[in-house]
């Protein structure tokens, strides 16, 4: 369905001057850096596939969205979506393709909700059975029965979001891009979302790629996830195996039979929280050498209970991405301010 | 203290400018463009003859005068405030320790100062050089045109804030600015000046302060009016400040009104 | 895109914008007295003088609207995409129209049709009408079909104009002052371009061929029995929307350069 093989997208950066004049005079000396949003980048994504696409601010996601969709041209390597290149088959890939900005809004502000839709019937030329049956299946999943009718401009953000989903997927596509799709949200809008995005990945094959900040997001629809850094793609495989290769941290909680009292340094171990006779530690390995940890300090301190947990996958990441940001600082500022040309 | 508060506005309000100055040239050109439009009119209309003592050269003058004073008109305030309306922007402003048109008077004069350096001069230079421009040669001429100048700025300002206060109730700007400068490119006599005028039409332009905007200014600097008739322009231009500042004082007063029960 | 898709947004166009009725029938009235001044002062000028190189009222009022018609009809279609594409780009809105199977272009131009001009077109109409019923111009059938040709080709022209300045958009950062220049330029088809000098006469014609618009299809319809007038009209009729394709290319190759194509 979609084959990226090798992709990097170059900006080149001007050092300009403000203003026309200015940049004639830059036309005449091109100085400019060469700044790389994405990097030799290669995955695949089969047919009714949902996956995650994640990275910090800047790590190059959009770009590679919309090098998927035509948006872009990519600066080297081959792009194939439904065996065509997106660039070259633009209006032929937007057919197949349905894409919800987050922060961009495809709705007309002062117009019904209905009116937007009727227009994408227009535009996508789809006929009457598929639209009406579609419209159907929206009204009730989405629910928008209860604001249909109404202007977009006094709808809440969960039920604008949940229009432009619908729009999205209006047309039938094979693929959807969801940028951001539950940005602002609250709990129930987002869980609302996130159901009828599975369902229609698992009902329609619609395939999936997602970005968002909210890995919960990324956790209940996405199997398989993507992750990059500065333009790199640094993980590609399941969430299970992010957790256990990336960082399978152990969150350790042992009571002990009596407080132990200000507890001394032990390896590879790290005391989070501290209740006297209750306390968490954090290691950073896997199963194995928390059982060893377990056993080494039940040796030295009676204890009588633990409980072993995994880091949840959010932690996992937030603490990866602030390591990574930390490092890259300022490269990430100039990416940024990069993404708005 | 206050007046340094006013300075610093301005001075910020001056650089602000200072990102455009790329395009001054531009501007300058389109200016240019202009007198020399109007420079061909009036040639064609004029020949070598004249008509009520006014001959071609004289007619040059004139629209440059007019081309001049309008780019330092401040009737364009009215988007300032707009903008500062619909961004929510007005309430830091009201909360500053200085009164609100004040404020909006001085940021507009950084812009006008500005004007004058890097637009309003080159173009006069220019065109002296290009179509020939002349001089006033009384001093009190010299000193009258100084301060009707200074007359035109206050009404423009007073008239863009005016309007400014009037869009408080009407959901559009626009179409007030639209209305203003249509009232102002008839009776300010910029293009047309008011010698040419019929006589009714020269009376509704006496009845109303749009002529302070262009023709006033240009028939002292050209030395057309005597001493008695600058002094009651001048009379009449302060009464007409006067009347437009207590206008926008009323509309204030009822828009801060407004502006509470909206809930800022 | 085709035509019934682009009175589909237009007919949600005017949907919107009739949500703000209020606003939209002051902003008319604010715009018909703004052009109504135009003309005032006009007529207030040849008061005095009669004529202007040998144009009276009447007919410099035919000259006048037929610049102020086409430019409302050209404008309806690309002022506001036009002027606010620079932003547009800036914000990262233009993504937008690259996602849909449409031309950019025509996306672009379909989701920004501003009818707003339709106070400008009531005015110039209204205007055009009077002075054509005061000129005796010798109506015959080409006549009547000239000049409805000559209004889709000047309104091509004028389009053609905010279009070439709109596609700098994609390679200069601001370009919101080439557009005042350009309506200062456009001040010189106010009046009949003979009262300038030869040099800039040609210049209106073939460099900057902003007579085409109103000029030259004014002289054809007063009297085409003159060679250079009737030859000049019939450039005038081809010009518009020759010009309108060239923009058209010009502003599609910034697109590709904003796509990154080879840019």
């Amino acid at each position: 369905m979609i084959q990226v093989e090798g992709i990097s997208k170059e900006y080149k950066q001007f050092t300009r001057s403000p203003g026309i004049i200015g940049s004639m005079k830059n036309l005449l000396s091109r100085e400019h850096t060469l700044l790389k949003a994405v990097n030799e980048i290669s995955f695949s994504i089969e047919k009714g596939e949902a996956v995650g696409y994640l990275g910090p601010n800047g790590a190059g996601k959009s770009t590679m969205i919309k090098m998927l969709t035509g948006i872009l041209v990519p600066t080297s390597g081959t792009i194939t979506v439904n065996n065509l290149v997106p660039h070259k088959h633009r209006k032929e890939i937007a057919k197949k393709v349905g894409i919800v900005f987050g922060q961009r809004s495809q709705l007309w502000w002062d117009l019904p909700v209905e009116d937007s839709f009727e227009l994408h019937r227009r535009i996508y030329n789809i006929q009457d059975i598929d639209y009406r049956k579609n419209m159907n299946i929206f009204l009730e999943l989405l629910n928008l029965k209860e604001f249909i009718t109404q202007p977009v401009r006094q709808l809440s953000l969960g039920q604008r979001m949940r229009a432009e989903i619908g729009l999205a997927l209006l047309h039938n596509p094979d693929i959807v891009f969801l940028d951001e799709p539950t940005i602002g949200l609250d709990v129930i809008a987002k869980d609302n979302i996130r159901s009828f995005i599975k369902q229609m990945n698992r009902e329609r094959k619609v395939s999936i790629l997602l970005t968002s900040h909210d890995l919960k997001d990324i956790e209940e629809i996405c199997p398989r996830m993507l992750i990059v850094n500065k333009g790199e793609l640094i993980f590609d495989g399941t969430v299970d195996h992010l957790k256990s290769s990336l960082s399978s941290g152990k969150i350790i909680t042992i009571e002990f039979a009596s407080n132990p009292g200000e507890y001394v340094a032990l390896e590879n171990a790290e005391l989070i929280a501290d209740q006297g006779i209750r306390k968490t530690f954090k290691i950073d390995k896997g199963l194995d050498s928390a059982i060893d940890f377990v056993q080494s300090v039940s040796k030295r301190y009676p204890i009588k209970d633990f409980i072993l947990q995994d880091s949840d996958i959010e932690d996992i990441i937030r603490r990866y991405y602030r390591s990574l940001e930390d490092d890259n600082n300022n490269e990430l500022t100039k990416q940024e301010r990069l993404s708005v040309i | 203290m206050m007046m340094r508060a006013h300075y610093a506005i301005m001075c910020k309000a001056f650089s602000r400018n200072t990102a455009y100055r790329s395009e001054v040239w531009l501007r300058i050109f389109g200016n240019i463009s202009i007198v020399f439009i109007q420079i061909s009119i009036w040639k064609a209309l004029l020949g070598t003859g004249t008509l009520k003592g006014i001959d071609i050269g004289a007619m040059i003058t004139y629209s440059l005068i007019n081309m001049s004073v309008s780019m330092i008109l401040m009737s364009k305030v009215i988007y300032v405030v707009d903008d500062k309306l619909k961004t929510g922007n007005i309430t830091s402003d009201l909360l500053k320790p200085i009164s609100y048109p004040l404020l909006l008077f001085f940021d507009q004069l950084g812009n006008v100062v500005f004007q004058i350096i890097f637009t309003v001069v080159p173009t006069i230079i220019i065109s002296w050089l290009l179509f020939g421009l002349s001089f006033p040669r009384e001093p009190y001429a010299i000193a009258a045109f100084v301060a009707s100048l200074l007359l035109a700025l206050l009404i423009s300002f007073f008239l863009g804030y005016l309007i400014a206060l009037v869009s408080f109730w009407f959901l559009t700007t626009f179409a007030l600015d639209w209305m203003i400068t249509a009232l102002i490119t008839v009776f300010s006599g910029s293009f047309l000046p008011l010698w040419f005028f019929s006589a009714e039409w020269k009376f509704i332009a006496d009845m109303l302060p749009f002529q302070f905007l262009g023709f006033v200014p240009a028939a002292i600097y050209m030395e057309k009016m005597d001493g008695s008739e600058i002094i009651w322009m001048m009379g009449k231009g302060s009464m007409w400040v006067l009347l437009l500042w207590c206008a926008t004082k009323l509309l204030w007063w009822r828009a801060i009104k407004r502006l509470e029960i909206q809930g800022g | 895109m085709n035509i019934r898709l682009f009175s589909y947004f237009i007919k949600l166009i005017i949907k919107s914008r009739m949500e703000y009725r209020g606003a939209f029938m002051i902003g008319a009235v604010g715009q018909i007295l703004g052009y109504a001044a135009n003309y005032l002062v006009i007529w207030l000028l040849l008061q005095n003088f009669d004529t202007i190189n040998g144009w009276n009222w009447t007919e410099i009022a035919f000259l006048y609207s037929l610049n102020i018609l086409t430019y409302a009809i050209g404008a309806s279609f690309t002022y506001s995409p036009m002027v606010g594409l620079d932003q547009t780009i800036i914000n990262g809105d233009f993504d937008k129209y690259l996602t849909k199977p449409l031309s950019p272009f025509t996306y672009y131009l379909a989701s920004l049709f501003n009818i707003g001009y339709i106070a400008h077109i009531v005015i110039s109409v209204f205007v055009l009408l009077w002075s054509i019923s005061q000129v005796d111009m010798g109506w015959t059938a080409v006549k009547i079909i000239y000049l409805f040709l000559a209004v889709i080709s000047g309104s091509f022209l004028q389009a053609a104009a905010l279009v070439v300045i709109g596609s700098l958009s994609f390679t200069f950062l601001r370009v919101q002052y080439l557009f005042s220049i350009l309506f200062k330029i456009k001040e010189f088809i106010a009046y009949p371009i003979s009262i300038y000098g030869t040099l800039l006469q040609l210049i209106l014609t073939w460099i900057i061929p902003l007579a085409m618009i109103n000029y030259y299809p004014s002289l054809y319809l007063f009297d085409e029995s003159i060679l250079t007038n009737k030859l000049l009209g019939i450039v005038a009729l081809v010009i518009g929307p020759l010009a309108f394709y060239l923009s058209y290319k010009l502003w599609m190759r910034g697109a590709n350069k904003y796509q990154g194509a080879g840019g």
